[in-house]
C-alpha cells in the first residue's frame, strides 16, 4: 500500500489553529448572540421555566415510568403486562 | 369519568395544546425560507426585514412550543403503561430517531438562524434556514410513522415470551397510510403558516404600516398556503383511500354512515341522529344535504363503488367493483377469534410455567391464527368496537368546510394582492383574513380529532382497544395532572400569543418597507 509523505509540523500547527479558529468563531456566535438578545431574553426564561416544570416536577414527581420503577427486569414487566392483558375483564 | 376516559382527555389535551404550536414552526419555516432565498438573491434589503421579521415569530413559537410534546411520553410511560409494553420497539426506534434528529438538527440550525447573521456567510445562513425547516418537517416525520403504525399496524409479530410486538421490517413502517398522513399533516402546516401570515399582514394594511411589506409578506404567504392547500387535500384524499382500505369503520363514522349503497352520496350538510343504533331502523340523519356519487369517489375513486356502513361492517358484508356480495370477517366472529387468541395466549403461559415446550410451540401457532383479532377479545359486544359517530362527523365536516373556505380565500387573496391598489383598498378582505387567523387552527385540530376519535376504540388498530391500553393507576391522580396541564398550557398559549402581538404591535412601528 502507497503511504504519502507524513504531514510537516508547520502544517500541522496550521490545521490546529484553523480548527482553534473555528471552536473560537462558533464560541463567539453563542456567546455574542446570547448576549444581545432582546426578546430573546424572555423566551429563554419561559424555555428554562417550562423545562424545569416538565423534567423536574412533572416527569419526577407525578409522571414515573411505572413499569421501569415497579420491576426489576424485563421479565417481571413483561410478566405484569401478561398479567393484565389476559385477565378476565 | 373512568380513569380510561380521564387519560383519553388528558393526551388530547395534550395533543391539542402541542398541536397549536407544531404546524405553525412547519410553515413558517418554510415562508422564512422562502423569503431568505428572494433575499439572498436580489440583495433586496425588503425582502432581508421581511426575512427577520417573520423569523422572529418563528422564533417565538418555537421557543414556546418546544418541548410541549415530551409531556405525551411522560403519559405513556405512566398512564399507558401495558400500550407503552405492547408497542415495544416498533413505537420507541422512531420516536428515538425523532428525539435525536430534532435536538441535533433543528437546535444547531435555529442557531445558525438566530445568531449567524453577518457572522456566516449569506448563502450559509440560507442553508441553515432551509435544514431548520427540513428538520422541524422531518421530526415530523417519525412521530406521523409511529402514529400511522397505530392506526395500520404491519412489520411485526407479537412474541408472547416478551409480550410486546417485535419489528421484522422496518420499511414496511413506511405504509401508504404513514406517507399520507406525513404530507397531509406538513403541508397543512404550509397552509395554516400561510393563512396566519396573510392575516397578521392584512392588519399591517387595516393599520396603513409599512404597506409595502405587507404586500410582500403576503404574496409569499398566499403562495406557499396556496400550494400546501392543494397538497394537503391531494393527500387528505389519499388519506381517504387509505382509511377504506384499513380502516372502513373510522370512514363509516365520519360519514355517520349505517347501511353503505353503490353509489354513494357524501353529506355535504347535516345533523346526524344521536339515538341512532346501529342495528335499529331510525333514520341516521336528522337532516342531509347530499352530494350524489360523493362518497363512493373520495373513498375508491370510483362514482359507482359500494361504500360499507356501520351495520354492513359489523355483519361482514362488502360488495366488490364487480356488483358481488362478498363475505368479510363480521365483528361477531372477530370477537370470538380474539377471545380464542386470548385463551391461547394463557394457555401459551401455562405451558411456559410447566416448561411444556411442544404445548408452548402449539399455543403460540393457534395465538398466531387469531392474532390479527386480539383486540376483538376485550370486546363482550359489538357496540363497543363502534366510535364515537357524532364528534367523528362533525369534525370532519368543519375541517373540509373550513379548509375549502381556506382555499377560497388563499386564491382570492393571491389574484387580488396582484391588483396593490384594489388591495390595499379591499377592507373587507383584510378583515376576513384577520379574524380567519384562528379558524386555521381550529380546521387543523379538527383534522387530528378525525383522525384519532374515528379510531376509537382503538390504540392500536383491531389488537389493543384503549381499556387494555392503561395502567393500572388512579382515577384521582390523572385528575390532578389534567387540570396541572390545562394550567400549565394554558399559561404558555397567552404567553405566546401576548408576546407573538407585542413583537408583531413593536415591529409594526418600525420601517419594514
Amino acid at each position: 500500500m502507497a503511504v504519502g509523505p507524513s504531514p510537516s509540523t508547520e502544517q500541522i500547527r496550521n490545521h490546529l489553529t484553523g480548527f482553534r479558529g473555528f471552536i473560537q468563531s462558533v464560541w463567539n456566535m453563542y456567546y455574542e448572540g446570547f448576549r444581545n438578545m432582546t426578546i430573546g431574553k424572555t423566551l429563554w426564561i419561559i424555555i428554562l421555566i417550562k423545562l424545569f416544570l416538565f423534567f423536574v416536577i412533572v416527569r419526577l414527581i407525578f409522571f414515573p415510568d411505572i413499569l421501569q420503577r415497579d420491576f426489576e427486569n424485563d421479565e417481571e414487566r413483561a410478566e405484569h403486562v401478561r398479567h393484565e392483558l389476559t385477565r378476565p375483564r | 369519568m373512568t380513569v380510561v376516559d380521564w387519560s383519553r382527555w388528558q393526551f388530547a389535551l395534550t395533543a391539542i395544546y402541542h398541536w397549536l404550536f407544531v404546524p405553525l414552526t412547519l410553515g413558517l419555516s418554510v415562508i422564512v425560507g422562502v423569503m431568505e432565498t428572494i433575499y439572498v438573491r436580489t440583495g433586496s434589503e425588503s425582502w432581508l426585514k421581511a426575512t427577520k421579521f417573520w423569523m422572529t415569530l418563528f422564533g417565538i413559537n418555537f421557543a414556546i412550543g418546544v418541548a410541549t410534546g415530551i409531556i405525551l411520553e411522560f403519559e405513556f410511560g405512566t398512564n399507558w403503561s401495558n400500550y407503552s409494553w405492547f408497542v415495544g420497539d416498533i413505537f420507541g426506534a422512531p420516536l428515538a430517531i425523532e428525539g435525536i434528529l430534532a435536538f441535533f438538527m433543528e437546535s444547531t440550525f435555529v442557531a445558525v438562524m438566530f445568531f449567524g447573521w453577518n457572522r456566516v456567510s449569506k448563502k450559509f445562513h440560507l442553508a441553515a434556514t432551509w435544514l431548520t425547516a427540513l428538520g422541524a418537517s422531518i421530526s415530523a416525520l417519525w412521530i406521523l410513522v409511529a402514529n400511522a403504525w397505530m392506526q395500520y399496524p404491519v412489520g411485526m409479530e407479537f412474541d408472547p415470551y416478551q409480550m410486546r410486538n417485535v419489528m421484522d421490517n422496518f420499511w414496511a413502517l413506511f405504509s401508504g397510510i404513514a406517507v399520507n398522513k406525513f404530507f397531509h399533516a406538513v403541508f397543512s402546516g404550509w397552509a395554516l403558516a400561510g393563512v396566519f401570515v396573510i392575516g397578521v399582514s392584512c392588519w399591517f394594511l387595516i393599520k396603513r404600516r409599512n404597506r409595502d411589506f405587507a404586500l410582500r409578506s403576503v404574496k409569499t404567504g398566499a403562495w406557499v398556503g396556496l400550494i400546501g392547500m392543494l397538497l394537503t387535500m391531494y393527500t387528505g384524499d389519499g388519506s381517504a383511500v387509505e382509511v377504506t382500505k384499513h380502516q372502513p369503520m373510522k370512514l363509516a363514522a365520519m360519514e355517520g354512515l349505517y347501511e353503505g349503497s353503490a353509489p354513494q352520496g357524501i353529506v355535504a350538510l347535516g345533523m346526524v341522529n344521536p339515538d341512532k343504533h346501529w342495528n335499529d331502523d331510525t333514520d341516521e340523519y336528522v337532516f342531509a344535504l347530499e352530494v350524489p356519487y360523493g362518497l363512493s369517489i373520495l373513498a375508491k375513486h370510483d362514482p359507482n363503488a359500494f361504500v360499507p356502513g356501520i351495520k354492513d361492517i359489523i355483519n361482514g358484508i362488502d360488495i366488490n367493483s364487480e356488483g358481488d356480495t362478498i363475505n368479510t370477517v363480521s365483528y361477531a366472529d372477530r370477537i370470538a377469534r380474539g377471545k380464542l387468541a386470548h385463551n391461547s395466549l394463557r394457555a401459551f403461559d401455562t405451558a411456559k410455567a410447566t416448561g411444556d415446550t411442544a404445548a408452548m410451540r402449539k399455543a403460540r401457532s393457534e395465538l398466531r391464527k387469531n392474532y390479527q383479532y386480539f383486540g376483538y377479545g376485550y370486546f363482550n359486544s359489538v357496540d363497543e368496537a363502534i366510535p364515537p359517530v357524532g364528534i367523528t362527523f362533525y369534525s370532519f365536516r368543519i375541517m373540509v368546510i373550513l379548509g375549502s373556505f381556506f382555499l377560497l380565500l388563499l386564491v382570492v387573496t393571491l389574484i387580488s394582492v396582484y391588483k396593490k391598489e384594489w388591495f390595499i383598498h379591499a377592507r373587507w378582505l383584510q378583515w376576513i383574513a384577520l379574524i380567519s387567523i384562528p379558524f386555521v387552527w381550529i380546521c387543523s385540530e379538527a383534522g387530528w380529532v378525525v383522525a384519532e376519535v374515528g379510531r376509537q376504540p382503538w390504540t392500536v388498530q383491531d389488537l389493543l382497544p384503549t381499556r387494555a391500553a392503561i395502567s393500572a393507576i388512579s382515577t384521582s391522580t390523572v385528575i390532578t395532572t389534567f387540570w396541572m396541564f390545562a394550567i400549565i398550557f394554558t399559561v404558555l398559549l397567552v404567553a405566546e400569543v401576548s408576546i407573538l402581538v407585542r413583537q408583531i404591535g413593536k415591529e409594526s412601528k418600525k420601517n419594514l418597507d
